[in-house]
């Protein structure tokens, strides 16, 4: 096996095991899977092609930087500020709780930016508050900030659409 | 500091799995040359230059070493056609105009059969034949 194939073997590999969260962090920001999936292959397929992964020392913090750096991009060229579209599924929900699902999504939705984005780092991402931060050119302690706030509203947020839910039936 | 009512709702958050994606679009595009595949193309392309070369210069007529090469030059050269002018010469040197024409007619071929093979025309023209 050459160098190239090593490297393609490699990326093939990261893309399995971290593409589902690269998939939902892009979405987080972008809203809509399909502009979110484009990022994240767009992101992948320039590894391939410039082969440069090794240079990085923390291959899954770079990453889910690329992939923040390739949306905002795009986002700057096309000039959005539009609302999260948050119609398509995020997530695979537990025991196909879809309404759990939809509640989750529209919490995260409802997140500010910042938090938001450090709240998908820590639970499927996966990172520590220390890479958060080093990703986010913050510092740790606002991170971790960042995240009880998030957390905080996401379980407010998520009981108080169960119980509209509850309501309602 | 994390409280126990923050872990238990991390634990439900995680049992959302987030969907994986789409496979990767890689037949869509060719992974880049590398420059040692580049090098390897040029070099492959000039050694295959030269090796043209040497066997346009080694099958060039009356260059070449090879004998069996020399064998046919000879041949083609005793096969070659009459001319004119040989033909008035022919004529010049005869003792007869009957033996000038046998000798344009019935002169001797080059062989074109290597030496160490006979030809059939060869063996039949031994032979003594009775009509």
């Amino acid at each position: 096996m050459n160098r190239i194939e090593r490297n393609l073997a490699e990326i093939e590999f990261l893309y399995r095991q971290h593409g589902a969260a690269l998939l939902l962090f892009a979405s987080a920001i972008v809203g809509e899977r399909a502009r979110a999936q484009d990022a994240v292959h767009q992101v992948f397929l320039k590894l391939i092609e410039n082969g440069n992964l090794n240079r990085a020392a923390d291959k899954k913090a770079y990453l889910f930087a690329c992939i923040r750096n390739a949306v905002l991009n795009e986002r700057k060229i096309q000039d959005r500020h539009e609302p999260l579209e948050t119609d398509s599924a995020w997530f695979s929900p537990p025991n196909t709780d879809v309404t759990g699902e939809r509640n989750l999504r529209r919490a995260l939705a409802d997140l500010p930016d910042d938090q938001r984005e450090v709240v998908i780092l820590h639970i499927w991402g996966e990172l520590t508050f220390l890479q958060i931060a080093d990703l986010l050119s913050i510092s740790s302690n606002t991170a971790a900030s960042r995240y009880r706030y998030a957390l905080a509203k996401l379980r407010d947020s998520m009981s108080a659409k169960e119980n509209s839910c509850a309501d309602s039936r | 500091m994390p409280t126990p009512d923050d872990e238990r709702f991390e634990t439900y958050l995680k049992q959302f799995r987030p969907l994986v994606p789409d496979a990767l679009p890689l037949h869509k595009r060719e992974p880049a040359f590398s420059p040692y595949r580049v090098l390897g193309i040029w070099g492959a392309g000039a050694a295959a230059a030269i090796i043209l070369g040497l066997i346009g210069f080694r099958v060039r007529p009356g260059q070449s070493g090879s004998p069996n090469n020399s064998q046919l030059v000879g041949v083609n050269a005793a096969a070659q056609s009459l001319t004119m002018r040989d033909a008035n010469s022919k004529l010049a040197r005869a003792p007869s105009y009957k033996a000038a024409l046998d000798e344009m007619a019935f002169h001797r071929q080059g062989s074109t059969v290597p030496k160490d093979k006979q030809s059939a025309v060869a063996v039949l023209a031994k032979e003594k034949i009775k009509l």
